[in-house]
């Protein structure tokens, strides 16, 4: 018995009517964010990490926002994925630390996460780095 | 790594990118339940902030809130808080000893005197002129004084330090004493638990520099958006609270269907802290989720209010009784109507304090 999952505890979830509201009071928020996005393009986040879940209501909530055409992952401190649902606009986040335990996770309604944009410091990093690099190949 | 340097710069001298310095933000406004948005205004403010000198006093202490504290050291995010600051003293992890440390204490108090930040962990003794602890020649109450009137705010961390913790359990043979009876014309942070949860403290710290401020406390001085809801209103295993199901030995059928613990002493239903929403190691888990109950560690007094394995219905936690009624209808009855809210039990327990005077 080697690991928490191993022990020896039948955790029985909340009776499916509960989980089921909880999960869909998560739904309509994203509903209404995308609406806002659609409309005046107002962006929106949902933090995971906070909301009280019974185990189950995390794996109803993913298969309604199963993942969809774009998918991406950042090596930063541990990686992070990223993934557009098949709700488009509705993208899914989760930052993992260096020993792969999640740190956050949200449910971003944007046209693009943040995290995947290259911040303005970098592009004038990279300009450097190109720079050095057309040298360093005798250019 | 220059002190002058603004925490933006030295993070880039260590090698963290953009990218991973915004992730730290969004992992930190999550800790602290900021509004997601505000990991980019937190990223702007983080990144020009000057890193701040932090000076770390230890007393009556065992300190396992020490180690509570450098297990976030670990190459994780929350790790980044610290190379965020200048831990210009701290007796547990400093190499210097003897007379330069007491030096390097000093010296950091002269140069960033009133803006340092001071975090104290341990109880004061008081008894005998605070003879049961002294540094250097100096007792412990001496050098608080001293080292508090240069601070911009003070952070106790664990309950020794917040409410005297088990230093200042009966019969209390120091006259042990929370920092708050010592220091008390600068703000004190409570972050109470034995030991707190580390990305409480944390997140303490890093709301102190994005917003230069301490985060708003609660009646007993605990950040409130750590310490605002108790074990129980997050617990996963309220459900069958609810319904009344608890678990009657550690070993039964109900504590193998993972019951609620309440009938086994969990003091969840009284205690303001974060585990069940935090977890410990590194969010994994929290000591409900092991199969036992909270012990209320982050509570004043949770030493000497009895048995650990006691029910709140008889033990001497304000709240029992009530507490005590609720669970015995839940079982009764089998129903989330038995549930007495938290807030209807302060209510009713504010309506019975003259008539029953808490021990
Ligand atoms: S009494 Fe304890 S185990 Fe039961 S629901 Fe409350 S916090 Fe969880
Ligand atoms: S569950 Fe209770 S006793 Fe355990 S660490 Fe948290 S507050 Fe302390």
């Amino acid at each position: 018995m080697s690991r928490l999952s191993d022990v020896p505890v039948r955790v029985v979830g909340a009776e499916p009517a509960r989980a089921f509201s909880r999960v869909m009071a998560i739904a309509n928020e994203v509903e209404s964010m995308l609406a806002r996005l659609a409309d005046i393009g107002a962006c929106g986040s949902i933090d995971l990490r906070g909301l009280p879940m019974a185990p189950g209501d995390r794996d109803v909530l993913r298969r309604i926002f199963a993942e969809g055409e774009v998918s991406a992952v950042i090596h930063a401190l541990g990686s992070t994925q990223v993934y557009e649902t098949i709700v488009r606009g509705v993208w899914w986040v989760t930052h993992h630390n260096e020993d792969g335990k999640v740190a956050a996770e949200f449910i971003e309604i944007t046209h693009m996460p943040e995290i995947l944009k290259t911040p303005p410091d970098d592009v004038a990093d990279g300009l450097e780095m190109l720079h050095a690099q057309l040298q360093a190949f005798g250019g | 790594m220059s002190k002058d340097d603004s925490l933006g710069e030295s993070l880039r001298k260590q090698g963290i990118s953009r990218r991973a310095f915004m992730k730290f933000c969004a992992a930190t406004a999550s800790v602290l339940a900021l509004p997601p948005g505000m990991a980019t205004v937190m990223a702007a403010a983080l990144s020009r902030a000057r890193r701040p000198s932090v000076i770390y006093l230890s007393y009556q202490e065992c300190t396992g809130c020490g180690e509570s504290l450098t297990r976030s050291f670990s190459p994780t995010l929350e790790s980044l808080i610290f190379n965020a600051m200048s831990l210009d003293y701290y007796e547990t992890l400093q190499a210097a000893a003897g007379t330069a440390a007491e030096a390097a204490r000093k010296t950091a108090m002269k140069e960033n005197w009133g803006k340092y930040l001071l975090v104290v962990d341990g109880a004061v003794p008081v008894g005998n002129d605070g003879v049961y602890c002294t540094i250097a020649g100096e007792s412990a109450v001496d050098i608080l004084t001293e080292a508090a009137k240069g601070a911009a705010a003070v952070v106790s961390v664990g309950t020794c330090a917040a409410f005297g913790g088990i230093p200042h359990a009966n019969p209390n043979p120091t006259g042990a004493v929370a920092v708050s009876q010592i220091v008390r014309d600068k703000p004190v942070v409570n972050v109470s638990g034995c030991p707190p949860v580390p990305e409480v403290i944390t997140g303490v710290l890093a709301h102190y520099l994005t917003f230069g401020s301490i985060p708003e406390l609660d009646h007993l001085g605990r950040p409130k958006v750590f310490f605002g809801e108790t074990i129980h209103d997050r617990c996963y295993r309220r459900p069958f609270y609810d319904q009344g199901k608890f678990a009657k030995t550690f070993d039964d059928e109900g504590a193998r269907n993972g019951w609620c613990l309440y009938e086994l002493g969990c003091k969840g239903p009284v205690t303001y802290n974060a585990c069940a929403t935090v977890k410990w190691n590194q969010g994994t888990s929290y000591p409900i989720e092991s199969g036992h109950g909270c012990l209320g560690c982050s509570e004043p007094d949770f030493w000497d209010k009895g048995s650990f394995y006691q029910a709140l219905s008889t033990g001497t936690w304000s709240g029992a009784t009530v507490l005590g009624v609720a669970a015995v209808a839940g079982a009764a009855i089998g129903v989330g109507a038995a549930v007495v809210s938290r807030r209807r039990q302060a209510h009713l327990d504010n309506e019975k304090q003259p008539k029953e005077k808490q021990p």
